[in-house]
């Protein structure tokens, strides 16, 4: 569906190439020969894998102490998000200069440490997790889950935030905007393209694909994944990948009004499959509304990204709005009804215009 | 600037006749009638840049009398001498600011004496173990004026600041600061002072180049981390009214102020030549009316926005955020103007770029 909403831009930009003459058509026509796959010069966010990297190995830590009922200790948590001494206080197995805490969006920083204090606090009780009591949950299969007395699950809520207040954040709302954008893209540093390229790139990066997205979906992380997932319906895959290859062929070739359409594509067809993930999570919530532990869990998904809809500079729905949708959701995943569940997801649908596959997603 | 527009036209007058003639122009200097550039920055260096480090100077010097006399008398009143004064410099410094060019840059000045927003718990950390390093980068937020502005003011009561711990590192961050700007001040009087007026072209590394880069650079700070941040602007409208720069006095309305006086200041030169008459020179317009006089009004604007504010910008961001957002329209509109409009009349190059370093 992208594919055809950028072809008009495509031929505009010849169209205003022929008014001057044969030649400049055809250096035209070269210069937007858009890839097929972010195969483009001078490509690093070697930053962003460093960090993808620290959130995977921090959900790891995690999801192993909970399966294991083990305490989750807050200090371990810190030290992995602001990596301390270039190794997360030596609970990473690598050692990068990156950062979590530094990119996180600022006034979230603290809200995210207070997770990790909770999380250590309720991992602590061996208690079975019921509503108004925080503890462990096991299902008949042998899955176990760590909720607080509301059926919140905190891992969820640790791992959702730090990608919407870090990579969402940073690719939409920080490297994809004015600041990051206005700057030099005459001088190449080998290796990672002029300045502006080299921002492009990074808010690549945060998307947790790799170069060969979409032909190939190996191997894909955080955002990646959920965008591949609602690929069936939303086509997520061909929008996300070509708008972020239409921009960086915008850059290479200086054409500013294209880099700027991309970005508007960037920020509208992520937030599409954020969106798409929230709804499908809902409706997985209402199939399985008398499973408490299959239920909490997927809200708590719903929930935290809902919350992370705000991250989007561009975003479509109001801060309101995203109150109202919170609200009808409520604070207390066990006392949640179906009907307030649906009200939510309908509001979303409507709001983004996905009545016809709600139900599908 | 009005006061020296006669013997500034007298100058101008004879370096046009001895121009006539002369065949061997830099190509890549700006149009206009040639003008003694080594002239305006000899007089900004006299007019502005030593004068405001000497204003600095001596208010850090009182400070230090003061820190001294409350040492020996711990009390009351003393402490509000220290206090007193610590305002002084701090707002003295604001005008300093901008001139981070030669010694200042060699010795990271800015950097060095007021990095915000403060890192306190590195402080503590730091006052606690006794054992630190302000050089390192792990301390690079945790000293200078924000780290004496926290000891002083981060509660009403001196007994905090009399502790040992608290006054040896107050004592520290004070002789960072002094010797510092001892070092500055030495180097431009041990003859970085010809340099800086013979180093008169206007390419990158130029006298001029860097100034106007660095008024640049400090304006947008100014801008961005005295005001954008705070308000929110760079959060998606999430403000962030503790990140406003000396947070624990609740003088940054002030400070704002002074710095940007300072580098109005430094635009018009003071009393002397500054950047404004050579614009006039070049005949830079914008507009209709000169661009000198185009910035100066948007200055004006600037500091009209500025004097509107309650004392408190942190409590203006709280309660009155309308009133702080037209101050950052109007800074906006002034950007534009000095980063765009004057370099490329100056036929100065804007070098520097924000970088994260990702």
């Amino acid at each position: 569906m992208l594919v055809s909403k950028l072809f008009p831009l495509t031929c505009m930009a010849l169209l205003l190439g022929v008014s001057s003459c044969k030649d400049e058509v055809q250096i035209r026509e070269k210069k937007f020969t858009v890839p097929s796959t972010y195969s483009f010069d001078n490509v690093d966010y070697s930053g962003q894998i460093a960090r993808l990297d620290q959130l995977d190995e921090m959900v790891s830590y995690i999801e192993t102490a909970i399966k294991a009922k083990d305490q989750i200790e807050s200090e371990v948590l810190m030290e992995m998000f602001s990596n301390a001494n270039e190794n997360g206080g030596g609970n990473f197995s690598f050692s990068s200069s990156k950062q979590l805490s530094d990119k996180c969006f600022g006034p979230h920083v603290q809200k995210v440490e207070a997770y990790f204090d909770q999380i250590e606090l309720i991992s602590t009780s061996q208690n079975e997790a019921v509503n108004g009591v925080a503890g462990f949950s096991e299902n008949t299969s042998g899955s176990i889950r760590l909720y607080d007395e509301n059926g919140v699950e905190l891992s969820e809520m640790i791992e959702k935030t730090i990608m919407g207040a870090v990579f969402y954040y940073q690719a939409t709302a920080v490297y994809l905007d004015n600041d990051k954008m206005n700057v030099d893209n005459e001088t190449v540093v080998e290796g990672q393209g002029t300045a502006m390229q080299h921002h492009w790139d990074e808010a690549y990066g945060y998307l947790g694909v790799s170069n060969d997205f979409p032909a190939s979906t190996e191997s894909l992380r955080f955002w990646g994944k959920y965008c591949d997932r609602r690929n069936d319906l939303l086509s997520s895959n061909a929008s996300l990948s070509e708008a972020f290859r239409m921009g960086r062929a915008a850059i290479d070739n200086k054409e500013y009004d294209l880099r700027d359409a991309a970005i508007v594509e960037v920020r509208k067809n992520w937030e599409k499959g954020c969106v798409a993930t929230i709804i499908h999570h809902l409706n997985e919530a209402v199939d399985n509304l008398g499973d408490d532990h299959t239920r909490n869990h997927v809200l708590s998904e719903a929930y935290v990204f809902i919350e992370s809809l705000f991250y989007n500079p561009d975003k479509i729905i109001s801060n309101n709005e995203l109150d109202e949708v919170l609200t009808k959701i409520g604070a207390n995943f066990y006392e949640v009804s179906a009907q307030d569940l649906q009200s939510a997801r309908d509001q979303l649908s409507t709001i983004y215009e996905m009545d016809n596959i709600k139900s599908a997603l | 600037m009005s006061i020296k527009a006669i013997p500034f036209a007298i100058i101008a007058a004879v370096f046009m006749q001895a121009s006539i003639g002369c065949k061997d122009n830099n190509p890549g200097e700006p149009v206009g009638s040639p003008f003694a550039r080594e002239d305006m920055l000899k007089e900004m260096a006299e007019n502005v840049i030593m004068p405001s480090y000497s204003k600095l100077l001596s208010d850090v010097q009182q400070l230090e009398a003061d820190f001294e006399m409350f040492k020996s008398s711990p009390n009351q009143q003393e402490f509000i001498a220290v206090r007193t004064s610590f305002i002084a410099a701090y707002v003295s410094w604001q005008s300093c600011s901008p001139f981070e060019v030669g010694p200042a840059a060699e010795e990271s000045l800015r950097l060095m004496l007021n990095t915000f927003p403060l890192d306190t718990s590195q402080l503590k950390a730091n006052m606690e173990s006794g054992s630190y390093d302000l050089f390192s980068a792990q301390n690079s937020d945790a000293k200078g004026f924000p780290a004496l502005d926290f000891l002083l003011f981060r509660n009403d009561s001196l007994e905090q600041f009399t502790q040992e711990k608290a006054l040896l590192y107050f004592e520290q961050n004070l002789d960072l600061i002094s010797e510092k700007l001892n070092t500055v001040i030495s180097k431009w009087n041990d003859g970085y002072d010809q340099e800086f007026a013979s180093n008169s072209g206007t390419s990158v590394g130029s006298s001029l180049g860097l100034m106007v880069n660095e008024l640049n650079f400090d304006f947008e700070l100014l801008k961005n981390a005295k005001v954008a941040i705070p308000l929110g602007l760079k959060t998606l409208g999430v403000a962030q009214p503790e990140l406003v720069e000396a947070v624990y006095s609740d003088k940054s309305k002030e400070l704002l102020l002074a710095n940007l006086i300072g580098i109005k200041n430094l635009f018009i030169g003071a009393e002397g030549q500054g950047i404004d008459d050579y614009l006039d020179n070049l005949d830079a317009k914008y507009g209709n009316e000169n661009l000198s006089q185009a910035i100066i009004n948007r200055f004006d604007n600037c500091e009209t926005k500025i004097s509107a504010l309650n004392s408190s910008l942190k409590s203006e961001i709280e309660n009155n955020p309308s009133a702080v957002e037209a101050l950052h329209t109007e800074l906006q509109n002034l950007v534009v103007l000095l980063k765009t409009d004057m370099p490329s009349q100056l036929g100065v190059q804007i070098t520097y770029q924000d970088n994260d370093g990702d």
